[in-house]
């Protein structure tokens, strides 16, 4: 047990998550898009590590839930990575502002 | 004393670990970010340690930071454009983010700042790898098991999206 | 079947399907088309004959359908008749036919043979339907139709830029008068309640004099101004001498002008209400008969002369109804009808035979053309008024009428008659008398062949004997037989003496003018001819054009006013919509960030609203 507030753990995921969604939000490059997607996923499995602290006897929902939450990560990566090669190889880039085949 | 030092470290961690997450998403040259995101990883493992979740804090260094960043490095040399630039309108998209996260950020930190965080049940152990063990093969193992059907899945996507078309 | 043939309003019938047959089959047709024109002329003159003859032993034939009814309002059409619409269709179909066999000689080498043909049928229709209807919709219905018969046949060579214009002016001089003609008989069926012409003298007398019903007079009498040119409508018939000779001969001389003058006799109980009406008609009817008979003198064409000297005459008519005498106007007119189309047709003669009608390069046909002279002579004297031929007798009917009405009148229409025995005589001298040296054509004028002599001599023998029925000789039985009106004290000497020194001083002024006096006072007389002239055509013609001009702009005016405002306010929702879309469209530019970011903030905006601060 640290003598770190509860507070000041769950402040430090908010700034993660923060930076990761101005990242989404800002990136042209899709691959910085999805780095930026690594780093929200990465702050909400710190929150349910931080609420795993305060958790009944025995019990480590938190810590499996933030397991289960890097896999799924890995995967979403994966998926996604392979469709950003493809769009690459057909579109011969990955500008996000160039996919624009639905405007109006 | 060691534990100043200990309480010291988490929060130089954090604020470490806060600076390189701007930067990932800041950088224009997208394998420094991909570097600073790398860097973001580690320190979020330290933090579980410092958090009592040893074997999460395995699992993120081997998985997250070896796995995860070797893919997400390797795609970005395969893809090459490193530079990024700034388009004007690009600029009002910027402008109108960071007003729009600095907002969100003031209202969850006003929730989190104003809710009494209920305190541990005294005295109570932090959850060992053999309860994290005992869990995931009881209570959690049906979502183990999908998972694992849901990776194998991703794999064979993975494999058809990015497959060369066969002329 | 024998019946259906005889009904009064089989007239129009018959012209009417000539000129549907020689509209549709007139290529195949060719020549034959005036063959079914004046066959069907004929069969109209033949029933109109039998018509008459059962009139006068029968008395009156009337018949109407219900044309419109809804619920208390009910208006009705038919056929009206009586001793003068069937003497009047007697007249037109005997006239008609005559014109149509004439036609079928001058026309001959024209191309467009059978589109005259089917136009001149329709108009004989319009005119004995015009003539039979006995009521005031069927007869503005044909009234309009022989509108556009007479633009159709005065701009007939529409290719000559000249006629174009003169049957677009002649079109919309009288559409004006229709114009006025429609709003009088509007505030007449409003406020008699029919337009029945028996009906009118009961509805009138029950009524009185109002200024309503004045107003409706004086506008009916702006309608027959137009159609029958009097002062200022007068513009457009001397320029409708551009149109073929048959045309001027039928249209102009002896049935459509004719047709204002009808419908003053029609409707004149409702124009006898009001002295002032009357006193208007009279004005107007004799100022423009003394105007256009000192014109008539200085023209130096044949046809421009007769158009003029048919304005005098209807002047003349229209003044007689003013003077509260109708059947003294009707009888002119049908004098009028038979001495002015033989006046036309020998002009037309002339014309196919030396191929000018220029005064100054004519003269001496009379050897070579023996018989258009002769009958050319008698229209001449019957215009003239010369006893004992038929324009004497109807023309003192005028004179007695005007004598009894206001010495003054008198006076100008005894001027009038001088000056029509002056130019008329006149004409017939240039022409047929005096030298051939004058130019090559009329060196080697030779007589016209038979289809265009022998209805001229036909006429010659009605320009001279159909007045008898009218005169003395026969008791006035033509106007006791029309029965419509007084006709006038015709035993006073003063009348009759003052028309026959009329006649005659034209008469011996016109052999003088063209022998000893020749271009005596030419040159004095110019400066005032001129004046005349400007005064009254060209002043007219300004006028109307000034009019038209400002309707032109009244209509731009109009439209501009439609296409802003109007137009602009059905369409400023539409525009509106149009802006706001293209503003909001901006929203879906397909950047994936854009949206990403409107849902972020969609996000936070639920945030905010559901935290309790």
């Amino acid at each position: 047990m640290t003598p770190v507030p509860e507070s000041h753990y769950l402040i430090f995921s908010l700034i993660l998550f923060s930076a990761g969604i101005f990242g989404a939000l800002t990136r042209r490059n899709a691959l910085g898009v999805l780095i930026a997607l690594e780093l929200m996923l990465n702050a909400v499995a710190l929150n349910f590590v931080i609420f795993s602290r305060t958790a009944p006897e025995g019990s480590a929902s938190g810590q499996v839930s933030a397991f289960f939450i890097i896999a799924l990560a890995a995967a979403g990566a994966a998926a996604g990575l392979a469709i950003v090669l493809a769009v690459y190889r057909s579109r011969k880039s990955i500008q996000t502002d160039d996919t624009n085949l639905l405007k109006w | 004393m060691l534990e100043l030092i200990a309480v010291k470290g988490i929060y130089i961690l954090m604020v470490f670990a806060a600076a390189a997450a701007f930067a990932s998403s800041l950088l224009p040259n997208l394998f420094h970010g991909a570097l600073a995101l790398a860097a973001v990883l580690l320190a979020v493992a330290g933090l579980y340690l410092s958090l009592g979740a040893e074997f999460l804090a395995m699992v993120q260094i081997l998985v997250y930071v070896g796995a995860v960043m070797t893919l997400v490095i390797y795609a970005v040399m395969l893809t090459g454009r490193l530079e990024e630039t700034v388009t004007p309108s690009g600029r009002i998209q910027r402008a109108a983010a960071g007003v729009s996260c600095a907002i969100f950020f003031v209202l969850v930190c006003g929730v989190l700042l104003s809710t009494n965080w209920p305190a541990a049940p005294g005295g109570n152990p932090l959850p060992s790898v053999k309860d994290l063990g005992i869990d995931l093969m009881k209570r959690h193992v049906f979502p183990f098991e999908v998972l694992g059907i849901l990776l194998f899945a991703v794999l064979i996507g993975a494999l058809a999206a990015a497959r060369r078309e066969k002329s | 079947m024998v019946t259906l043939l005889l009904h009064p309003l089989s007239p129009a019938a018959f012209p009417l399907a000539a000129a549907a047959l020689n509209f549709i089959f007139g290529k195949q047709l060719k020549a034959k088309t005036a063959w079914i024109s004046s066959a069907a002329s004929l069969m109209s003159f033949a029933v109109s004959i039998f018509l008459l003859t059962r009139t006068a032993a029968h008395g009156v034939m009337q018949g109407s359908i219900i044309w419109l009814e809804a619920g208390n309002f009910k208006i009705t059409s038919g056929f009206l008749l009586d001793p003068l619409s069937a003497s009047f269709l007697a007249v037109v179909s005997l006239v008609g036919m005559l014109i149509q066999i004439y036609a079928a000689g001058s026309m001959k080498d024209d191309p467009e043979f059978t589109r005259f043909y089917s136009t001149l049928s329709l108009f004989m229709a319009a005119m004995t339907a015009l003539i039979a209807a006995d009521g005031l919709l069927l007869f503005f219905m044909a009234w309009e139709i022989m509108g556009l018969c007479s633009f159709l046949l005065i701009g007939f060579w529409f290719q000559k830029e000249a006629a174009a214009k003169a049957a677009h002016k002649a079109f919309l001089a009288t559409r004006l008068g229709d114009l006025c003609l429609l709003l009088g008989l509007l505030m007449l069926s409003s406020s008699l309640g029919t337009l029945q012409f028996t009906a009118l003298s009961e509805k009138a007398a029950a009524l009185g004099a109002s200024a309503w019903l004045s107003a409706a007079a004086l506008l009916i009498f702006a309608g027959a101004a137009g159609k029958s040119a009097q002062f200022p409508f007068h513009i457009w018939l001397p320029d409708a001498m551009e149109g073929p000779t048959p045309v001027s001969a039928l249209i102009h001389a002896a049935t459509m002008v004719a047709a204002g003058i009808y419908l003053l006799i029609r409707t004149f109980p409702v124009l006898a209400l009001d002295a002032r009406v009357l006193s208007v008609i009279a004005a107007v009817g004799t100022f423009t008969a003394v105007l256009t008979a000192l014109l008539a003198l200085r023209s130096q064409e044949i046809k421009k002369t007769l158009a003029f000297s048919t304005l005098s005459q209807l002047g003349m008519m229209a003044a007689c109804i003013g003077f509260s005498n109708p059947g003294a106007a009707f009888f002119h007119l049908v004098t009028h009808a038979f001495f002015k189309a033989l006046l036309f047709m020998g002009a037309g003669n002339v014309l196919h035979a030396c191929g000018t009608q220029n005064l100054g390069r004519l003269g001496g046909l009379g050897r070579p053309m023996k018989l258009t002279s002769g009958a050319f002579l008698v229209g001449s004297l019957a215009l003239a008024g010369l006893p004992p031929l038929s324009g004497f007798w109807s023309k003192e009917g005028i004179l007695a009428a005007a004598h009894g009405y206001s010495p003054f009148y008198f006076g100008a229409l005894l001027l009038t008659s001088f000056l029509t025995a002056l130019y008329s005589a006149r004409l017939y001298l240039q022409i047929f008398e005096g030298s051939a040296s004058r130019s090559a054509d009329a060196e080697t004028a030779r007589e016209c062949p038979k289809s265009m002599t022998i209805p001229l001599l036909t006429l010659g023998v009605l320009a001279a004997a159909a007045g008898i029925p009218g005169s003395p000789w026969m008791g006035y039985f033509f106007q006791t037989f029309i029965g419509i009106s007084p006709h006038g004290d015709p035993a006073s000497y003063a009348v009759l003496a003052g028309s026959l020194i009329a006649c005659a001083l034209g008469l011996a002024g016109a052999w003088l003018s063209a022998g000893p006096w020749r271009g005596l006072g030419l040159k004095e007389t110019a400066g005032a001819g001129r004046f005349l002239e400007k005064a009254g055509m060209e002043l007219p013609n300004s006028a109307a054009r000034l009019f038209a001009s400002g309707l032109k702009t009244a209509g731009r005016a109009a439209a501009c006013t439609d296409r802003l405002l109007l137009d602009g306010a059905v369409m400023l929702p539409g525009v509106l919509l149009q802006l706001a879309a293209a503003g909001f469209r901006k929203i879906q530019s397909g950047f994936i960030l854009h949206y990403l970011l409107a849902a972020f903030a969609a996000v936070i905006g639920l945030l905010a609203a559901g935290m309790n601060f």
